[in-house]
C-alpha cells in the first residue's frame, strides 16, 4: 500500500523521524518497506504489509498507530474530531437477508453538491497516486485509503422505494457494473438491491444504474461488513480486483462500520455544508470487547529472555493497549481493530519487535543423537556407490509432457507428473554428448535419484542411470544394490561456480611426442596460457600411448569458446599457431 | 575459466544440490537433529490447512499451487514444512513425547513464472525443534551457528518481523555475505494450531521452525546466478 509521509503526521504527535530512518524503523519494527520515493514535498512509503495485519493496516490510521507504537509517540485518533452534522428523522428501512453480512448501516444525505473537493482531499488522494473524481466519490476514498473501509454512494433518485435489501443474487440475474461491464451473477453472490434490482454487488462494485453523477442531488451513504470469503469468490469470478475488494478480503473488524459512517458522513458535512443528513440506520451487532489472560514469564519464555513487567507494559503502553495485572499475570484488553491478536505468542510478537529481535541472546540447544539409519541416509549410500563407480549426478524435471498424475492449470509443458526418470535422463544424455569436449571427458556416464509418480498413491524413489556403453537402467531404491564400498558425500565443498557460455565452441586436438625430460602438467599450463582469452577450461588429455621405443606420444584437446559470439578459424588460428610454437620450442615433436 | 581437471574420465561427481543438501544436514546433525523426508506429492491438509492456511484465505495467495487433475486436495508441495504435523502426528501416534529436532531436506513446487531466480521445482531444508522450553533466542543462536558454519565466521544475521500462518512470532533472516544484506530464509516459533494439529499440547510445548531455499543458498555461496540450471541435467554443473 502507498503510504504518504505527510498523511502519516496527521495522527501522530511529535516530530517524524526522517524518511530514512523512519524506513528502517518499520523494517526492523514491522513491515516490509519496497520503496520510498520523494513527490514534492511529500515522501511516499510503498509498504508490503502481510495477511496478519491487511485487516487494519491498509490505511493511513493503522499505519500510524503502528508506526507511533514503534516510535513510543502519541497516536492522535481523528475518531472524536469528526464532525458529526445534525440529523433529521429517516424513513429509510433497510432488509438484510444475507446470513453472512454481520453489520450494515445506510444513511440518507440531501442537498448534496456534486462538485470538485477541497484542496487536502485532493492533496491526500494526490500523495498516494489517486485521481480526484469528485466531492462525493473522493469522499469515500479518502475513507478507504484513511480508515481503511470501502464505503459506497447511490444517487438516492434511482433508487425505487425506501428499502435496501441486502440478499443473495438470483439465479440468472444480471447487471451493468460501474465499469460499463454486463455481468451474469448466481445465487453465491450477495447483493444490495431495491425492489426494480441490484443496486451493487456488495464489496465488490457498484452497479451504474444508482451511480453518482453531476446531477445527484440526494445520496444514500452505505457502509456494509460483506464477508471475506463471498467478496473474494464474487471478485475473482468478475474479474475485480480493487483497493475495497482487497479490504474486504482480509476481513477488518465489524466495529469499523460506524467508524466509516462516522467519517464519511463528517467529509461529506465538511464538503456540502448545506446537506441535511438523515438518521444512520443500522443492521447488526459491534464486536464485543475481547481480553486476553497471559503470564509475562510466558511471553519471556517465547522470546528466550527474562522479560520484567516493566518493559513488558511499557511496550504495551506505546500501542494504548489496556490492561490490569495481578503478579505475573495480565489481563489485556485487546484493541477492537486487531483481529491477529489471539494468544500469548501474538503478544509475545508485539514485545519482541518493539523490544527488538537485535537484543535477544543467541542459544544452540543441542539435542540426543543415535538416530538409527533413515531414508536421507539410504539415498546418500546409493549416491555414494554410484560416484565411487564413476557416474555423475544430474536433476532433470519432475514435469513431463505425458504421465498418469496430471496438472491442473499448469503450463502446456508442465501437465504431468514423471512415472519414469530414464526418458529424460536419455535426453540428457544426447545432450551432454555435444558437451564431451568441454567436461575432458571421452565417455559419458549419468545417474539421478529421485521421486516418480506411477499413479497417484504410489510415489515412488527410483535410482537411474547410464553408463559408458550408453544403456539406461531404472530400479526402485529398495533395489539397488550396494556391494562393496560407496563413497561419502563430502563434509565442506568449495569453490566458485563458473558460468559457460551459450555460444558454440570450437576443439582443437593436438597430438606431440614428449621429451623424456618434461612433465605433461606443466604443458598443459604452460599452452593454456598462450592459448588466448577464448579458452574455455583447462586443455586435457584425450590420448596418450608410449610406443616399443618408449617415446611417449599425448593428445591434448583444446576447447574454444566466446561468452559474447560464434568465434571462427581467424579468431583461434593465431591462438593455436602459438601453442605449436611453444611445444617445438621445448622440444616436442608435434604430430 | 573451468577448471575441470578434478574430473578425470572415471570420476564421479555430485550434483550441487546433493552437495550444498548434505552440508546443511551435517551442521544439523551434529546438532542432533534426525533427517527426515517427506513425499513430494501431498494432501491440501498437509500442505495447507494443517499449518494454519484455511482455504480462502488471503493467505493461501502467499504461495502458488500445482493442483492435481481429478483429485482433489491433492497437490505438489510447496514447501517441505507438511512434514511438520506429519512428523509430529506420527511421534504422538507413538506415545514418544518432546523434545524433537529435525531436518527436512526436500523437492517442492510452485507454479510461477520462471526466471534467473525462480523455478517451478526447487529444494528447501525445513528444520523443527519442539520441547518445553524452545524459545525466539534458540532459533536465533541456532540459525547463526549455521550460518557460520556454512558461510564462514565473519558472517552477520538477523531478524526482521514478518507474518507466515505456520508461525508466531514470525521473522524474515537476513544474512550479510559478499559484503551486502541478503534475504535467506523465514522462521518463528511454532504456532499453537500446527502444534495441536500434531498432537502437542501448545500450552506444554513450544517449538521453533525454519524453511530455507536450498537453491538460494546454493546461488549465495558458489555464484549460481540462473538457478534453472541446477534442473537441466546439465553435467558442466558438476564443478565441485
Amino acid at each position: 500500500m502507498k503510504v504518504s509521509y505527510n498523511w502519516l503526521k496527521w495522527y501522530i504527535d511529535g516530530p517524524l523521524p526522517a524518511p530514512d530512518a523512519l524506513e528502517q524503523k518499520i523494517v526492523f519494527g514491522a513491515f516490509e518497506v519496497e520503496e520510498v520515493l520523494q513527490v514534492a514535498d511529500d515522501w511516499v512509503f510503498t509498504i508490503k504489509t502481510l495477511p496478519d495485519r491487511n485487516h487494519d493496516c491498509l490505511s493511513h490510521q493503522g499505519i500510524a498507530r503502528e508506526v507511533a507504537g514503534l516510535l513510543g509517540l502519541p497516536f492522535k485518533d481523528p475518531r472524536p474530531t469528526f464532525k458529526i452534522p445534525p440529523t433529521v428523522p429517516t424513513a429509510l428501512l433497510i432488509d438484510v437477508a444475507h446470513p453472512s453480512v454481520k453489520r450494515y448501516s445506510a444513511r440518507i444525505v440531501r442537498g448534496v453538491t456534486v462538485g470538485p473537493s477541497p484542496d487536502w482531499v485532493v492533496a491526500h488522494l494526490a500523495s498516494i497516486g489517486q485521481r480526484s473524481i469528485n466531492a462525493i466519490v473522493d469522499a469515500t476514498n479518502i475513507v478507504l485509503f484513511d480508515m481503511g473501509y470501502p464505503t459506497h454512494v447511490y444517487d438516492l433518485a434511482r433508487i425505487t422505494g425506501d428499502t435496501l435489501i441486502v440478499r443473495s443474487a438470483y439465479p440468472d440475474e444480471a447487471t451493468t457494473l460501474l465499469d460499463g461491464r454486463d455481468v451474469a451473477l448466481d445465487v453465491n453472490d450477495v447483493v444490495v438491491s431495491d425492489t426494480d434490482g441490484v443496486l451493487a454487488v456488495a464489496g465488490v462494485k457498484g452497479a451504474t444504474r444508482a451511480e453518482v453523477d453531476s446531477a445527484t442531488v440526494a445520496i444514500c451513504i452505505e457502509v456494509g461488513h460483506f464477508d471475506a470469503v463471498h467478496v473474494r469468490k464474487t471478485a475473482k469470478r468478475l474479474g475485480v480486483q480493487s483497493d475495497a475488494v482487497k479490504r474486504f478480503e482480509n476481513e477488518p473488524s465489524v466495529n469499523r462500520v460506524d467508524d466509516a459512517m462516522v467519517e464519511l458522513s463528517a467529509l461529506i458535512h465538511e464538503m456540502c455544508p448545506q446537506a441535511v443528513f438523515e438518521e444512520v440506520v443500522s443492521f447488526g451487532e459491534r464486536a464485543p470487547a475481547r481480553t486476553l489472560v497471559c503470564q509475562v514469564s510466558a511471553i519471556g519464555d517465547i522470546l528466550g529472555i527474562a522479560l520484567s513487567l516493566d518493559t513488558c507494559t511499557q511496550i504495551l503502553d506505546r500501542y494504548n493497549y489496556t490492561y490490569t495485572h495481578d503478579g505475573d499475570t495480565l489481563t489485556i484488553t485487546i484493541p477492537e481493530d486487531r483481529l491477529d491478536i489471539e494468544s500469548v505468542e501474538h503478544i509475545a510478537d508485539e514485545i519482541g519487535r518493539v523490544y527488538g529481535y537485535d537484543r535477544l541472546p543467541a542459544r544452540v540447544p543441542t539435542f540426543a543423537t543415535g538416530i538409527p539409519e533413515t531414508l536421507y541416509d539410504r539415498i546418500t549410500q546409493v549416491k555414494g556407490h554410484l560416484v565411487l563407480h564413476g557416474y555423475r549426478e544430474v536433476q532433470t524435471y519432475t514435469f513431463v509432457k505425458k504421465g498418469q498424475v496430471e496438472i491442473a492449470y499448469g503450463p502446456k509443458d508442465k501437465s504431468a507428473l514423471r512415472v519414469a526418470i530414464l526418458p529424460q535422463l536419455m535426453l540428457a544424455y544426447e545432450e551432454n554428448k555435444k558437451q564431451l569436449a568441454f567436461l575432458g571427458q571421452t565417455t559419458l556416464t549419468l545417474f539421478e535419484v529421485g521421486a516418480v509418480f506411477p499413479s497417484i498413491d504410489s510415489e515412488a524413489i527410483h535410482v537411474a542411470w547410464i553408463d559408458r556403453d550408453g544403456r539406461g537402467h531404472e530400479v526402485a531404491l529398495d533395489a539397488y544394490v550396494c556391494d562393496g564400498q560407496s563413497a561419502s558425500i563430502p563434509n565442506k565443498t568449495h569453490g566458485t561456480f563458473a558460468s559457460w557460455s551459450v555460444y558454440p565452441m570450437m576443439v582443437r586436438d593436438i597430438a606431440f611426442w614428449l621429451p623424456s625430460d618434461l612433465a605433461i602438467e606443466s604443458l598443459i599450463r604452460e599452452t593454456s596460457t598462450r592459448a588466448g582469452e577464448h579458452l574455455a577450461r583447462l586443455p586435457w588429455v584425450f590420448d596418450a600411448f608410449t610406443n616399443k621405443e618408449g617415446r611417449t606420444s599425448y593428445g591434448l584437446r583444446y576447447v574454444f569458446q566466446s561468452h559474447h559470439k560464434t568465434l571462427t578459424e581467424s579468431d583461434i588460428a593465431p591462438c593455436v599457431q602459438d601453442i605449436e610454437s611453444y611445444l617445438r620450442d621445448t622440444g616436442c615433436e608435434i604430430r | 575459466m573451468i577448471d575441470l581437471t578434478v574430473h578425470s574420465d572415471a570420476q564421479g561427481a555430485y550434483h550441487p544440490v546433493t552437495l550444498v543438501m548434505h552440508e546443511v544436514v551435517r551442521v544439523f546433525a551434529q546438532l542432533g537433529y534426525e533427517v527426515v523426508l517427506g513425499s513430494e506429492l501431498e494432501d491440501e491438509y498437509y500442505n495447507f490447512d494443517a499449518l494454519n492456511v484455511p482455504a480462502h484465505h488471503p493467505a493461501r495467495d502467499m504461495q502458488d499451487t500445482f493442483w492435481i487433475k481429478g483429485h482433489v486436495g491433492k497437490v505438489l508441495r510447496t514447501h517441505t514444512s507438511p512434514m511438520q504435523v506429519r512428523y509430529l502426528e506420527s511421534k504422538t501416534k507413538s506415545g514418544q513425547k518432546p523434545p524433537f529436532a529435525i531436518v527436512v531436506p526436500g523437492k517442492v513446487f510452485r507454479n510461477e513464472a520462471t526466471d534467473a531466480t525462480h523455478e517451478m521445482q526447487f529444494h528447501q531444508i525445513e528444520g523443527l525443534v519442539v520441547s518445553d522450553q524452545v524459545s525466539m533466542a534458540d532459533l536465533k543462536g541456532t540459525l547463526l551457528h549455521f550460518f557460520k558454519a556454512f558461510l564462514g565466521e565473519e558472517v552477520e544475521m538477523r531478524f526482521r518481523p514478518s507474518f507466515f500462518p505456520f508461525v508466531e512470532p514470525g521473522v524474515e533472516v537476513d544474512v550479510f555475505f559478499g559484503g551486502r544484506w541478503l534475504e535467506v530464509l523465514g522462521a518463528g516459533m511454532v504456532h499453537p494450531h500446527v502444534l495441536s494439529a500434531g498432537g502437542i499440547d501448545s500450552t506444554q510445548y513450544r517449538g521453533f521452525a525454519f524453511g530455507m531455499g536450498l537453491d538460494r543458498l546454493i546461488s549465495i555461496k558458489y555464484g549460481i546466478t540462473d538457478i534453472r540450471t541446477l534442473y537441466q541435467g546439465d553435467l558442466r554443473l558438476n564443478q565441485f
